[in-house]
Order: structure tokens, then sequence, then C-alpha cells
């Protein structure tokens, strides 16, 4: 509830009332990919894992942006599950973020953002038979992010960073480590 | 001593001699229905009008919901509901509720509640109506935007897996939820496109035991709901007009019918199309509505599934003609087939759900008539109505107001409605076993017609900062339906309660009751919205006799608001799922069939911008409901209300 109330917060009271249209030229698009390193029990149970995906950013102000990305990661259970039937997981992550570039210089730009996020677990394997039609779970999360924007002029923009996700599971929190890349076009 | 009765009296008095000083009046309240502005906002509070109590968010709401006694979730199928004016009757397993409407709030203009009889296009009602009006087409291009999210408590997740000791079952949760409106306009077409995705898990978190034993299989799978609509308007001229609307909607869930009492799950399908001429000048309309259901029973621990389909075909005639003088009136007609059908009743691994199935006209028809004349307006009306089964039975409601100074209203109201009943109460059958016993609810296809007299005299005044809407009701109910328990038990591998009855006409009750409505404004950014109903329950235990509802709004700069509302309920007793000791395999103690008194805080705080970059309207709010999960429940089975918390955002492009 705490996470939520965070959430509505920052959502509400960061913004004063700007106004303005749509600026088709101000939408990037262009792909991701990140390593994933999760904590708690799917840290515990489960391996580390790689995710690609897309990603599209919307200036919203000068160098303020609203970034919304949609991966899909693989994670495998780990060797030694302490005896306990694991199921394989495919991972999609929605996300949505508000992120300031603040320039270092001419083309770099450190990167400072918070979000949400939907975690959606499907549950496969031999283990995840007896779930019957049990076998998706859909999960919400609030996220911090750091990372570095660069700016070349010759290669394609691209961040390079690290964020922190906390799934909110109660009693048991799940957290995730992400850092990765993203490439605008 | 002073007998509760007397003090029922005494506090009546007391109300109407309050009334009589305080010049003031509520400004939602026309010709006996309730007009609010906000009933269409999803905000975590409640209210009730007189006896419909309205929810306008839940944990599973993408409607506000309305709830009268008896039905948990569910409205009673006495009170009407209607879209546009026309009833609609696609509800699965006799599940009623405004939500179960192929209609989203992003279309919805206003609601409208009448509460005791009424007299409508196509039926009476003995217990209120509810019209859903949608909102005109706009003449540019619109997009209409909802989202929300939310909380949950229990979640099992991937520790299903890593904690097994841990296991719980379902969750209290609501997942991402949209709806989304397009609209426009091209020569003398207006047309509208809209739909919606909603997540949740609605039975609360105490029925968990319960459905891990029904089915395992479905256990943890989320509700959800989906729905597509597609309207159009052809305008002819200026005064005439063709509304086409096709629209439908998927269940899929946990539910509890108040037929069976028992959880189930539910996959259902409902449609409606409808095709409305209207000419303004001639005052002639003429609609034709097919409503339709489909609805799936899963199997659960000791009961096979089932399904049933209802479908509707209606036509409505009417046409409003003057009348000399400031007399106007009305004549309105129905004409129509309804087809009840068990589906898979043959099978040998399915289960009958109906006694036998039903193909029956139903036709109806009305005049009503009003006069105003500066201070005093009056209408009334008569109906006959014809159901599946039952002879024709007339209705009819007289209601006149008295405008006695600029601020001041008062107004009587008396009626006799007939509810006939509904093919669930009459045929509908469902068979549950434990062991070697069986049991059985059962429809009674010999049921008498229910009627409800129906006496009110209010005082609606309004002042510069407070309004006040006092009502004294009187209902008298013969021949109730209702249901007659043979045996009652509690199992103890299921803990539910299982029930054999039978449904039956059960002598007359009298409910008399006052309501009192406050709304002050002592200072434009304070508001106060108090509800208050008192009645003698006597001789209808199962409403409490006391309810009120206090919301506060405070409107701080940069336009956040806040509101919290308190809601208390009494207790109740409800004797049809009463069980004894020895009965009782699960716990040993019995169940007293008694519901305790509860307070339950709901709060919402939201800010409003006019424009938002590219989005106008925009609102953000976060809303708890049952703040401090006190567990609450409106029947002593069926879903607890769990706290929820949410964020939702509107908004139009």
């Amino acid at each position: 509830m705490k996470k939520i109330i965070l959430i509505w917060s920052l959502l509400t009271g960061m913004f004063p009332a700007y106004s303005g249209e749509i600026d088709w030229d101000k939408f990037s698009f262009g792909v991701t990919g990140n390593y994933q390193v999760p904590f708690g029990d799917l840290g515990r149970y489960w391996n580390d894992s790689a995710a690609l995906g897309g990603v599209g950013r919307y200036e919203i102000q000068d160098r303020v942006y609203l970034i919304g990305t949609v991966t899909l990661g693989y994670y495998t259970p780990r060797n030694n599950t302490h005896g306990k039937e694991i199921p394989f997981i495919w991972l999609v992550n929605l996300s949505g973020s508000i992120q300031y570039d603040i320039p270092v210089s001419s083309g770099l730009g450190l990167l400072l953002g918070i979000g949400g996020d939907n975690f959606t677990f499907i549950f496969r394997g031999s283990a995840a038979e007896d779930m019957g039609k049990n076998f998706i779970e859909s999960e919400v999360a609030i996220h911090g992010e750091v990372g570095l924007r660069f700016r070349s002029g010759k290669l394609p923009v691209f961040d390079i960073y690290t964020r922190y996700s906390s799934i909110f599971s109660y009693p048991f929190q799940i957290p995730i480590w992400l850092s990765g890349v993203n490439f605008y076009f | 001593m002073i007998s509760d009765r007397k003090k029922f009296y005494a506090i009546l008095l007391i109300f109407y001699f309050s009334a009589f000083l305080n010049v003031c009046a509520d400004d939602g309240w026309v010709e006996g229905k309730r007009i609010s502005p906000s009933l269409n906002k999803q905000r975590a509070s409640n209210a009730f009008y007189n006896s419909i109590h309205f929810q306008k968010l839940s944990a599973t709401r993408f409607l506000p919901l309305f709830t009268t006694t008896g039905t948990g979730n569910w409205t009673s199928p006495r009170t009407v509901i209607t879209l546009d004016g026309l009833p609609y009757s696609g509800y699965p397993f006799g599940m009623q509720s405004i939500d179960l409407v192929p209609v989203d709030l992003v279309t919805v203009d206003t609601l409208v509640v009448a509460t005791g009889i009424s007299m409508l296009q196509g039926r009476a009602s003995a217990g209120g109506s509810i019209d859903i009006v949608r909102s005109p087409i706009p003449d540019t291009l619109h997009i209409d935007s909802r989202l929300y999210t939310g909380s949950e408590t229990g979640d099992p997740l991937i520790h299903l897996f890593t904690q097994p000791e841990r296991r719980l079952i379902n969750k209290n949760k609501v997942g991402p939820s949209f709806a989304l409106a397009i609209s426009n306009t091209d020569n003398n077409w207006s047309y509208r496109i809209s739909g919606g995705g909603f997540f949740y898990f609605s039975t609360g978190s105490v029925n968990d035991f319960t459905i891990s034993r029904y089915n395992p299989e479905l256990i943890n799978r989320q509700n959800r709901q989906v729905k597509v609509i597609g309207e159009a308007v052809y305008n002819i001229d200026e005064h005439r007009h063709v509304d086409f609307y096709a629209a439908g909607i998927n269940l899929f869930g946990w539910e509890m019918s108040p037929f069976t009492s028992l959880f189930n799950h539910y996959t259902n399908i409902s449609s409606t199309g409808r095709i409305r001429y209207r000419d303004t000048a001639s005052g002639i309309s003429l609609a034709l509505v097919r409503d339709e259901s489909f609805v799936w029973t899963k199997q659960i621990t000791g009961a096979l599934p089932g399904a049933v389909r209802v479908n509707e075909w209606t036509l409505y005639p009417s046409y409003n003609f003057p009348l000399p003088g400031n007399f106007s009136s009305s004549l309105s007609g129905n004409v129509g087939y309804l087809r009840v059908r068990d589906l898979d009743g043959h099978k040998p691994d399915k289960q009958n759900v109906l006694l036998q199935d039903i193909h029956s006209v139903i036709w109806g028809g009305g005049i009503e008539f009003s006069f105003s004349s500066g201070k005093l307006f009056s209408r009334g009306g008569v109906r006959i109505d014809k159901r599946p089964e039952q002879t024709p039975a007339l209705s009819g409601e007289f209601l006149s107001q008295f405008t006695f100074s600029s601020y001041g209203t008062m107004y009587a109201s008396i009626g006799s409605a007939a509810y006939q009943p509904e093919y669930l109460e009459q045929f509908g059958i469902f068979r549950v076993k434990r062991g070697t016993d069986e049991f059985t609810i059962s429809g009674n296809p010999g049921l008498l017609v229910e009627r409800v007299h129906e006496l009110k005299l209010g005082f609606s005044q309004r002042g510069d900062n407070v309004s006040v809407l006092t009502e004294a009701f009187a209902r008298k109910t013969k021949d109730q339906i209702t249901q007659q328990v043979i045996r009652s038990f509690r199992s103890p591998d299921t803990r539910d309660i299982l029930r054999t009855l039978t449904y039956v006409n059960d002598g007359s009750k009298f409910v008399p009751g006052i309501t009192v409505q406050i709304d002050v404004r002592p200072f434009h950014f304070f508001r106060i919205l108090s509800d208050h109903q008192y009645i003698d329950n006597s001789e209808s235990q199962s409403l409490p006799r006391y309810k009120n509802i206090n919301t506060f709004e405070l409107l701080f700069p940069l336009d956040l608001f806040f509101e919290i509302s308190v809601s208390h309920t009494g207790e109740s007793f409800w004797k049809e799922f009463v069980v004894d000791v020895a009965d009782d395999e699960y716990s040993g103690e019995g169940f007293d069939g008694r519901i305790g008194e509860s307070t339950i805080f709901d709060i919402t705080v939201s800010r409003a911008f006019d424009k938002f970059y590219f989005a106008r309207g925009l609102e953000i709010s976060l809303q708890a409901q049952n703040l401090f999960n006190t567990p609450i429940r409106r029947i002593p089975v069926g879903n607890y209300i769990d706290r929820a918390v949410f964020v939702y955002l509107s908004f139009r492009l």
C-alpha cells in the first residue's frame, strides 16, 4: 500500500498542470536488452535471465521523458532447488517511467528515473502441470533507475542503465536488478 | 422502558419537525428520482438512496455497485435496471447487476436512481429502478479512457513452489484494467466504439479455503470481464433519429449466484442488440431489443456442471401525446418472447438447472399522465404486465409534489406494484452432494405474484449551504417470495453451508422506515454528506435496523481533492442460513444466522487537470476501500469486502 501511495504521489505531486498537443517528432522507438538478477525466492530458486524487447520514449519537456518498455525473459530453475519441484518461467515485463536526462557533456547525459512495472509470470514445465489453468500470474512493481545516455551523432542514441524493481508480494517481496541497454532509432 | 417501535416513531417525528424548520433542499432529487452527477465517478465511498445501497467503487466493480439487502453483490430482481430507459435482461444465472450490463462508465452520462415503486417502460418495478443513461456521441473525434490497477493480499506467486507450507490460493487483487471509447460524427451519422478488460479477484480471502476445495484447477485463476460495444445514431432530420446499439460482454470467474448461495466458476457471454426510432416532434418511439445470455458453470465438489441460455426479443412502442391545459400523457407497450433453455440437462455428466424450459410470450402496457401548474406537479400511471407462467398483474403509482417556497418541496406518493417471480425462482434447480447426502435448491412453479404496497412522504429542502431530504416510507409486501429451508448443513471438508430449500410465498411483511440525507457545505472547500436510514425491521430482520454513511470532502489548493467515507451498518439476522449445532460438522458450533454491526472506512485522494499535455479532463486518484480491512459481508455467505487500494486514471484525448 505504501508503494501505491508513493506512485500516486509521484504521478500527481511532481507535475504542475502543463498542457500541450502531441508532437510526434518527440517520439522515439527502439530495442532494449537487459540482464536480470533476481533476489528473494526468485533468486534463490531460479537462475539469472536475459531479456529482449522494445522501448519507446516521449519528451514531455526539455530533457524530461516518459519511457515505456516491454521485454520477455526466460528463467530456468537452479540446479539445487532443495528438493522442490520448480517450473520454468517466461517473464513479461511492461514498464513505464519518467526519466530526467541531466547533461554531463555535449554527448553524454546522466539518467535518473522512477516508474512502475507489470510483471507477468508464465509458469511452464512439468512442475507447473498441476496448476491447471492457473499458470499465469500478473504482478505490480515499482522501480528506480540510473543510467547514461550517449549521443555521439554517428551512432543511434543509446542508453546504458541499471534498474531496481520491487515486485509487490505479501509477505515476501521479490526484487529484481536489471542492467541493460536501449537503442533508439 | 420504551419499545423500539416507539423509539422509531419518536425519531420520525423529530426528523419531520426538524425538516419543517430547515428550509433547504436536495439538489439531486427530481420527481421522486435521484440524479447525482457523482454517481458515475468511481470513488471509494458508499451511499444509499432509500433502501438501495450503492457502492461507488469496489474491488471488482466497473460501474458503481448497487445492492439491496438479500442479494450480496447482486441487485434484487425487484429492482429493474434499464439502459436508456429500456430494461436489460441478459444476466447470467440470476446475477443481476449494473456491472453486467454491456456498457462502460466511459460512455455513461448519468445514473438515475428511483427507489420504491415505479412504472417503467416495459415493466413495473416493485423495488426501485436504475437507469443507465449514455452520454451523447460528440460531434468531433474523441477518445475517452480510464485505467486502474490495485493492490493484493495473500499472494502466492512463486511462493506456491518455494514455500508450499504458506500456500494460499485465491487473491484479492485488482489487475491492470482499462476501458476505451472512440467516437466521431460524419454527416448524419454519429458513431462510437468502446470496450474494456477488467481483471480482479472478488471473493475475499476468507473464502479461499472453500474455493480451493471446490475446484483445484481454477483456484488461482483471476476473474476477468471483457466487453465490446458499438453504437451509432443516424439523424434523419432535426426531429427523427435512429439509434443502433450492439454490445457483448464476457465474464469468467468465481462468483456466488443468489439462487444457489454457493460459489461456482462461471463462464458467461451476454449480448444485446437494440434499434430505436424516435420522432421528438410527433412523440412516437419504436424500439426492438434482443438480449441474450449463455452461462456455463464448472464442476465443483459434489455438483455437476450446467448451462443455461436466456434470450428475449421485445418490441417497445410508445407515444407521448399532449392533452389540453397543463396535462400531458404517454402510452407505452411491450410485446416479446422469452426463451430460457437448459442447454446440458439431458447429458449424463451434467446437471439440470431448470425444472422445465420456458417458451413464453411476455407483454405489457401502460398509460402515464402528468400535470404541472405553478407550484404543483403530479404524475401517475397504471400498467399491466404478463410474465412467464403468471396471470397478468396490475400495478399503479401516483406522485404529487408541491413546491411551497423557492427552497422547499414536499411530496407524497402511493403505489402498488406486482413482482412476478423471475425464472430461477419458478423453474431453477440445483443439486449438490456431500458424501451420501444430497441438497437441492428448487424453484417453485406454483409461486404467486408478490405484491408491494408503498406510501412515501418527503420534504426536499435546499438552502445556500445546507440541503436536507427527509423521507418516510412504509412498505407492505404481500405473498413475499422467499426461501423456505428444509435442512441446513455445514460441511467439514469444504466449510460451506449447504441447504435444501424451495421458494415459497411467505405471508406479509410490513416495513416502515425513514431516510434523512443531509448535504452541508460550510465552506467552499469543505462538504459533508450524511445519509441515515432507520427502519422497523421486526418483520424483516435481514434488513439492518440502522444504516448510515457519512462522507467528508475537502478541496485543497491545486485541485487536490480528498474524501473520506465512513459507513455503518447495523446487525441483521438471516433465518435462511441458520445451522443447528447437530448439523455443523465443521466446527460443531452451529451458525446463528447473524451478521454483526460493521463499520467501513473508504478514502479517495484525487487530482484533476483540465489539460495535461494532450489529455483533457485528466483525473488521477488513489482510492482505498475498507481501509482497516474489517471483515465485512452483506449476507452470511458470499464475498467478503477485503481492503483494496487502487490507482485510477481517466482522461479524454
